[in-house]
């Protein structure tokens, strides 16, 4: 028998409640079971009303989308959040506030012109999915997305890393939970870090420059939103602007990023595969990718791609992870050359980046 | 806070602190274009005083700055913009249909209010009922002729 989902709207406008109600209505193992107007409501009626995921608005009168989520964590309740952010500079930096303060997602509101069927086919693409993912463990009927396999024990070995040159670049690619995974890994590379980070977190465009701009403050590296034509230099890290591809390609003097719109891969724009790939392309078996925490499974043809170069493949492993389905795909796939903590990944790096950096963007692919 | 975010325009100053008459223009002619896509002129003069069955929404702006938006138009007009909103027929819509719709267009314009004001603001739930604009206010006060009827919406900062 199918489990219900109980879902609690939080959303000061009322028009928002109805459409996430309507949306929501054609999903059949969903009921809004709540409907509150600020923050304050929603704590209120979390103990009446008993819902096992809450969609959250963020600006609202009374008390706020963040504040409320501080204070659902406050009284233990581990209940999914998944803040509900206009696409806007404020929103984002509010959704980058909620998730530190235990939002577990984010989704994004429906812009631009009103057309009703236009906004319920935004929510049906951007927030549903989400909604069905976060409560898949709950439905009886669900298809697990995350992979079920039994997780490779850390540090397993895969093939003879050791007898692979030093790693020249790395390409990072990450989704939900991405924020605290990348702050982590990146607070534990020295400042003088020598080869070129290159980041994938699946985001829309605003949020990531200020996940860039935070991760800067945060780890104290330089991290910025990535431009056409950026040269990789030692130490740069640079992260994919939302909807755009991000690609290393090398050009006469060395290697360049290149941005592009070409179309989605897995419904993503910055996807992870084109850059594996295309580090592959640059570097060969001196490039390294690292999948962490995510939704879906991008990252795996990228991560093929790598393996094909004679590239390493890290994964974050399931245990640290928020949600383990893009790195758990990859290990799934038997594709990665290490399963690893997510605390002990940047030791990882370091541990391979020492003899590959020498000539660390001159690197050939032969 | 709201679903349809209509971006301040980026010739708009920001950071002001009370918004213009052309700003408010703006951001109500947004509105009718962008979300509701509902044939409207500007209107001239004082707001009529004999509009059979007006509602009034409104929203208040609380904070370092302070204001409070109202909107009026006749009940007709509101269900018509209820009807465009929704992008459902006159007769399926019930009466909250029509006061959600209506208290929408107002909380949608005070949020750009809101978004203009680079100051630490606040924006309340927004009221819907009966009332009629004050033809003698010396507030800022816009009119529109929105299909046929007399859209005022009038920004009283304070």
């Amino acid at each position: 028998m199918n489990k219900e989902i109980r879902v609690m709207v939080c959303d000061d406008s009322a028009i928002m409640r109805r459409l996430i109600k309507t949306a929501l209505e054609l999903e059949p193992s969903m009921k809004v079971v709540c409907e509150a107007k600020h923050g304050r409501d929603a704590i209120d009626q979390l103990d009446p009303t008993r819902p096992d995921i809450v969609v959250m608005d963020i600006e609202m009168p009374v008390m706020d989308g963040v504040e409320a989520v501080r204070e659902i964590r406050k009284l233990g309740r581990t209940l999914p959040v998944i803040m509900f952010s206009s696409l806007t500079s404020r929103g984002a930096e509010a959704s980058l506030d909620a998730i530190a303060a235990g939002a577990t997602d984010f989704a994004t509101k429906p812009t631009g012109a009103g057309h009703i069927q236009q906004a319920l086919e935004s929510l049906r693409r951007d927030l549903i999915p989400k909604l069905l993912q976060w409560t898949a463990g709950k439905r009886a009927d669900s298809i697990a997305t995350v992979s079920p396999a039994e997780p490779t024990p850390a540090f397993a070995t895969r093939d003879a890393e050791g007898s692979k040159r030093g790693v020249a670049a790395i390409a990072i690619g990450v989704s939900t939970g991405g924020p605290q995974a990348l702050s982590k890994l990146l607070s534990g590379l020295p400042h003088d870090f020598p080869a070129p980070i290159l980041i994938v977190q699946h985001m829309p465009p605003v949020f990531t420059g200020l996940l860039a701009e935070r991760l800067s403050a945060q780890t104290g590296h330089c991290v910025r939103e990535a431009a056409d034509g950026d040269r990789l230099t030692p130490g740069t890290i640079l992260i994919a602007p939302g909807d755009y591809h991000m690609v290393a390609s090398r050009e006469r003097d060395g290697v360049h990023v290149r941005l592009n719109q070409e179309p989605p891969e897995n419904a993503c724009r910055p996807s992870v595969n084109p850059l594996f790939c295309s580090l592959g392309n640059c570097f060969g078996d001196q490039a390294l990718g690292v999948v962490l925490t995510g939704m879906g499974q991008d990252g795996t043809r990228g991560a093929q791609s790598l393996k094909a170069c004679g590239a390493r493949v890290y994964v974050q492993d399931q245990e640290s992870s928020i949600v383990w389905g893009m790195p758990g795909q990859v290990a799934e796939c038997g594709l990665a050359d290490r399963v690893l903590p997510l605390d002990q990944i940047a030791f990882q790096i370091l541990r391979v980046v020492g003899s590959g950096i020498r000539e660390p963007l001159t690197a050939s692919t032969s | 806070m709201t679903p349809f975010i209509i971006a301040p325009r980026p010739s708009e100053p920001s950071g002001h602190d009370r918004i213009s008459h052309q700003s408010l223009a703006l951001m109500v002619q947004d509105v009718l274009t962008t979300m509701l896509e509902l044939p409207h002129h500007a209107l001239n003069g004082s707001p009529a005083t004999d509009v059979p069955d007006q509602l009034m929404a409104a929203v208040r702006v609380s904070g370092s700055w302070q204001a409070t938006l109202q909107i009026y138009a006749p009940e007709q007009l509101a269900r018509r913009i209820a009807c465009a909103m929704f992008a459902q027929a006159t007769d399926v819509l019930d009466d909250e249909d029509v006061l959600d719709a209506f208290g929408e267009v107002v909380n949608v314009i005070g949020g750009n209010v809101k978004g203009m004001i680079d100051q630490d603001c606040t924006l309340s739930l927004p009221c819907v009922g009966a009332a009629r604009p004050d033809p003698t206010s010396t507030s800022l006060m816009i009119m529109y002729d929105v299909c046929g009827a007399p859209l005022t919406v009038e920004l009283i900062q304070a």
